[in-house]
């Protein structure tokens, strides 16, 4: 794998949990109205992820 | 135009022994640090009781698989029993029951000798791809000298075992796939061997997930396919066990193991334990967060950095109801690895560009050792050597700890011989000759009566050999998930069937602790290592 395929990784990984998150509350799962702490501490981990993943992409094809 | 004179190869002789000089005291401090490991471990092997409430569960289970039988039972019914850990860990310690008996210093012992071959995996990791000696031993020894390591290593608990497999495994796998690499030569025997590790620590204690998915996502990373063809095998494998466990014991296994760990998140837990681990491993941890850094972006990740990062998000999971500090065991053991091979590479480095570099970096890594060394500061006071050493360093020699009770009126604060920097702890306090003798007490009053007694702590029956009766949390989370009837139970405590009844943190149901609050009067309070006992017995005539 390269390093800008992990890059992609971790953006899918973080997108697709910033979904789930807010899929939590469309669901009537959570246990706050609105964004709760948890999720809130949750989305910040989702987006720090997605950001490492856009800056492995200029790293192109070396190994990751 | 002359030439600069060439560097001398080597250094004067006093940058020398100044670079020796602090080797020496770097290692002198975890040394240190192993001699009072050693100290609490012997002292603990020699006490009869439980040190750490759920020990004497431990060794129920271990006497459960010495007699053949499975400790997964039914806790509906008398002895209302069960274990919700796997087997793993007991079964290693059962040929030590079977020649000395039920005693706590056989899974004491076995533990305290795990933490020591987890210390010389990380050794021999950092050893085999750095090079540098006093490095690797000082990798492996700080990670016998982390506080958390210190308070559970020597207990009869299966954590560290789990850690000890979990290491081993990606030790050996990264010796694998570099010998892999280097050589061309599919190596599959080895790395079946890997694969059996993580299946131990699996089955030695549930946690040992993280470890296993570190280990698939690397090898995903190195080798997809690979990754793939053995994933299957290995779930199919764990799978049929879990399956055929879960049908030999009816259910019980499933039911015990999973539903009762299904535990609430307390997140103020987990916060308080996410910065005692960093402020307690400052230097291993930033260390690690450093290098995994410079890999992720400069070179190619190692199964030490992934296995790193997923421990560190897993624990986490310490903020559970029931969970602690060891949690943060498999975070420190890659911490450690990262922080030895993260220096070996420096001091590589450094050794090419001359010996004042040398010297620096040489310098550098001792001092942050030593200041490593300074933030674990733990140590039991109990002996005039102990103190000596203490007040020499500058560091208290005593600490003032009230006991605790759940049963009686609070008492004063006492003077415990034992200082640490995690903060007041009743873990790492050597046990005394009085902590035995109130063990002891407890135990002969229970034998005052005829029956076993219904007993928070397993030790007093194991000591008088009678039936240990109920594992208090393992209820407490039955009870938590819809999944215990105490119909039985609390027939038993309504009519007053048990002579004795112990408590010391009220762990059981609340409706076990009505039962037992409107039968039972305490008649005596009895203190063992800093807990107050509260012994009760049956109120008037049942």
């Amino acid at each position: 794998m390269t390093k800008r395929q992990l890059g992609y990784l971790f953006i899918g990984a973080g997108i697709t949990a910033v979904i789930a998150l807010f899929a939590i509350d469309l669901l009537g799962a959570g246990q706050y109205n609105g964004i709760g702490p948890a999720q809130r501490l949750a989305l910040l981990a989702a987006g720090f992820l997605i950001l490492l993943g856009l800056t492995l992409l200029p790293l192109g094809d070396n190994p990751a | 135009m002359r030439s600069p004179a060439p560097l001398p190869p080597r250094p004067p002789a006093s940058f020398t022994w100044l670079t020796r000089l602090l080797i020496g005291l770097a290692l002198a401090a975890f040394i240190g640090y192993f001699i009072v490991y050693a100290i609490y471990a012997f002292n603990l092997f020699r006490f009869p009781f439980d040190y750490d409430q759920g020990e004497g569960f431990e060794l129920m289970d271990t006497v459960f698989f010495s007699r053949g039988e499975w400790p997964y039972r039914d806790n509906d019914v008398y002895p209302f029993y069960s274990s919700n850990y796997p087997p793993l860990f007991h079964v290693v310690i059962v040929p030590l029951v079977w020649l000395f008996g039920p005693q706590y210093w056989t899974g004491r012992l076995v533990s305290w000798l795990g933490t020591l071959v987890t210390a010389a995996a990380i050794g021999y990791g950092v050893q085999r791809e750095g090079k540098k000696w006093w490095i690797s031993l000082l990798a492996g020894l700080a990670f016998l000298a982390s506080n958390y390591v210190y308070h559970v290593g020597p207990l009869f608990r299966q954590h560290m075992f789990m850690v000890m497999f979990e290491t081993v495994a990606v030790v050996l796998l990264a010796v694998t796939v570099a010998r892999e690499e280097e050589t061309g030569k599919v190596e599959n025997g080895r790395f079946l061997l890997v694969l059996l590790f993580l299946l131990f620590a699996g089955y030695t204690k549930q946690l040992a997930y993280a470890t296993v998915a570190a280990v698939f996502l690397f090898l995903f990373l190195r080798q997809p396919k690979r990754s793939v063809l053995w994933a299957v095998p290995f779930a199919a494998v764990t799978g049929l066990i879990f399956l055929w466990i879960n049908v030999a014991t009816s259910g019980e296994w499933l039911l015990n193991t999973i539903t009762a760990n299904i535990n609430p998140f307390v997140p103020g837990q987990a916060q308080g334990l996410f910065r005692q681990w960093f402020s307690l491993h400052t230097v291993l941890t930033l260390t690690a967060v450093c290098y995994a850094i410079y890999q992720l972006y400069f070179e190619r990740l190692s199964a030490y950095t992934i296995w790193f990062v997923v421990a560190t998000l897993n624990s986490v999971t310490a903020g559970k109801w029931g969970a602690g500090e060891s949690y943060f065991a498999t975070a420190i053991a890659a911490s450690c690895i990262l922080t030895g091979l993260a220096f070996s590479r420096l001091l590589g480095w450094a050794e090419k560009r001359g010996w004042q570099w040398q010297t620096a970096v040489s310098a550098a890594i001792s001092l942050l050792f030593l200041i490593q060394a300074n933030l674990v500061f733990h140590m039991p006071t109990h002996t005039a050597t102990l103190t000596a050493v203490a007040r020499a360093l500058g560091k208290p020699t005593e600490v003032y700890i009230a006991p605790q009770t759940s049963c009686s009126a609070p008492r004063d604060p006492e003077r415990i011989p034992y200082v640490d920097s995690a903060g007041v702890s009743l873990l790492g306090r050597p046990p005394t000759a009085a902590d035995t003798a109130a063990g002891i007490a407890i135990a002969n009053r229970i034998a005052e009566g005829q029956t076993a007694a219904f007993s928070e702590d397993a030790g007093f029956n194991l000591y008088i050999g009678r039936d240990v009766v109920t594992n208090p949390t393992q209820l407490l989370n039955l009870y938590n998930n819809n999944a215990v009837d105490l119909t039985e139970m609390l027939t038993m405590l309504n009519s007053q069937a048990f002579d004795t009844v112990v408590l010391r943190a009220q762990f059981y149901p609340p409706p076990v602790l009505d039962a037992i609050g409107q039968n039972y009067a305490t008649t005596e309070l009895v203190q063992m290592n800093g807990f107050v006992y509260c012994i009760m017995q049956p109120r008037g005539n049942p």
